[in-house]
């Protein structure tokens, strides 16, 4: 991720309404911007948990503010791209229109075409290609427009 | 409709009926003359007509493919939709189904396509008249009732007993899931697609993509190694058309109950086959032992007995 990439996303959660925001692009480059008063401590220079550490200490670290998903339609295999040898649909950071297709699913040679029910952009991926998924399972993160 | 149309409905009402110029003339409104030429346009078209003096004109068939001749065989109705070149059956079926939404069946049939593809966008060698290449929407919307293993064992037994009607000297085998064999050859392929609606985010319609190898005629030398074909014998390619639709149309109501799973054992040439399985995450080595109700491939991996539902047969050995 570049510098003015980064500068361009702090510009765009300055201006936006969220309170935090959290991404890992492609290159592994893992991002955390917060506007909270005691931001949740996120990955960053996170410490191994001691054994007392218990979950109570931090019921704010699951931010509220979780986008859309993309889920599975049916049960089957998860492919991000339509041939082997070629680019994926969509990959995280990626600008998604209402029904574009972001992945494919294979079940007994029945292919489905899965489609992005909003407009938004793709922040998180939750499934790997060649993935088993189960009905409903989520695959893509989305944040809508 | 054009006259031409016209006069060729009028054939197909009265197939192997002798019909005069004057009959003919008199039910179209028009001059005998008239007859005679729009008689030589169909002839062009590849239409077989019959005339002899003093009994007039006898409809025989043609040998090409006609969207009036298959749609006068099928049970059901169907809007279909013909092209001499696509570039795929499927892509087009599904394009016109994401447009229209009007939940209507369709049969989208081509003479040749440039981009034919089967999964995982593999190509399907499509010349143009040495076969059929030809997709079904069929409007769907329940997907929890979706059986997928059903659904395509289902169309496989319905391709290969439409093909054993025009072909019934041939003998055809399924390799699981849905590819059909002759001669340890691969003459058809079978794609199917469940087709989500974005706005409902629910399945409107199944496309059954059916592309067949026929004859050898149009393919090259230097491809005959690689592709399959039935025969050189001339069929009746809308009648089996018709047959895979009507087929098709007939099972698929009530194909969860799986009458037809008896059938697709007895067609499936593995049967005792050493194979490979590529299941995307690993390959697995064994014996075949059977296909379940299911449609499931069933393999004797080492004395244990594993039960496949995903993936592919990669390897053969005869």
């Amino acid at each position: 991720m570049e510098q003015k990439d980064i500068e361009k996303l702090m510009d765009k959660f300055d201006k936006s309404s969220m309170k935090e925001f959290k991404i890992t692009a492609d290159d592994g480059t893992d991002l955390y911007f917060s506007k909270l008063e005691h931001a949740a401590v996120q990955n960053v220079a996170q410490p191994a948990p001691a054994a007392g550490a218990t979950a109570s200490e931090q019921p704010a670290a699951k931010p509220a503010v979780s986008g859309a998903k993309i889920k599975a339609p049916l049960v089957g295999i998860v492919y991000f791209a339509p041939s082997p040898e070629k680019p994926v649909y969509k990959k995280v950071g990626d600008h998604v229109k209402k029904g574009d297709t972001v992945c494919v699913i294979e079940a007994m040679k029945v292919i489905n075409e899965v489609k992005s029910p909003v407009s938004g952009t793709i922040t998180k991926k939750v499934a790997e290609n060649g993935d088993m998924v189960e009905y409903d399972q989520p695959i893509f993160e989305i944040e809508e427009d | 409709m054009m006259k031409k149309d016209q006069l060729l409905q009028l054939f197909i009402e009265h197939k192997g009926d002798w019909l005069s110029g004057n009959q003919l003339a008199n039910k179209m409104n028009i001059s005998r003359t008239m007859i005679w030429k729009l008689i030589n346009q169909l002839r062009q078209q590849g239409h077989q007509i019959d005339s002899k003096t003093n009994q007039g004109y006898k409809y025989i068939g043609n040998n090409e493919l006609n969207p009036q001749l298959i749609e006068s065989d099928l049970n059901n109705e169907y809007e279909i939709i013909f092209k001499k070149e696509i570039t795929s059956t499927n892509s087009y079926a599904k394009q016109i189904n994401d447009q229209s939404q009007d939940g209507k069946h369709r049969l989208v049939i081509a003479e040749k396509q440039t981009q034919g593809h089967g999964r995982r966008g593999r190509s399907f060698y499509s010349p143009a008249k040495s076969g059929i290449y030809m997709s079904m929407v069929v409007p769907f919307h329940d997907a929890k009732h979706l059986n997928p293993g059903l659904l395509t064992t289902m169309t496989a037994v319905v391709v290969a007993k439409a093909l054993k009607k025009s072909y019934p000297e041939e003998e055809f085998w399924v390799k699981w899931i849905n590819d059909i064999y002759v001669n340890n050859k691969k003459v058809v392929g079978i794609l199917t697609e469940l087709v989500m609606d974005a706005e409902l985010m629910q399945p409107s319609a199944i496309v059954v993509g059916v592309g067949i190898s026929l004859s050898s005629k149009e393919i090259p030398d230097e491809m005959k190694d690689k592709v399959g074909w039935i025969s050189d014998k001339q069929i009746d390619k809308n009648k089996l058309v018709s047959d895979i639709v009507n087929g098709f149309d007939e099972e698929f109501p009530h194909y969860l109950e799986a009458n037809f799973i008896e059938d697709y054992q007895k067609m499936s040439f593995l049967n005792g086959k050493k194979v490979s399985v590529d299941t995307t995450k690993e390959t697995i080595d064994g014996t075949v032992t059977g296909i379940d109700k299911e449609g499931h491939l069933l393999l004797d991996v080492e004395g244990k007995s594993t039960t496949i539902n995903n993936g592919e047969v990669v390897k053969v050995n005869f």
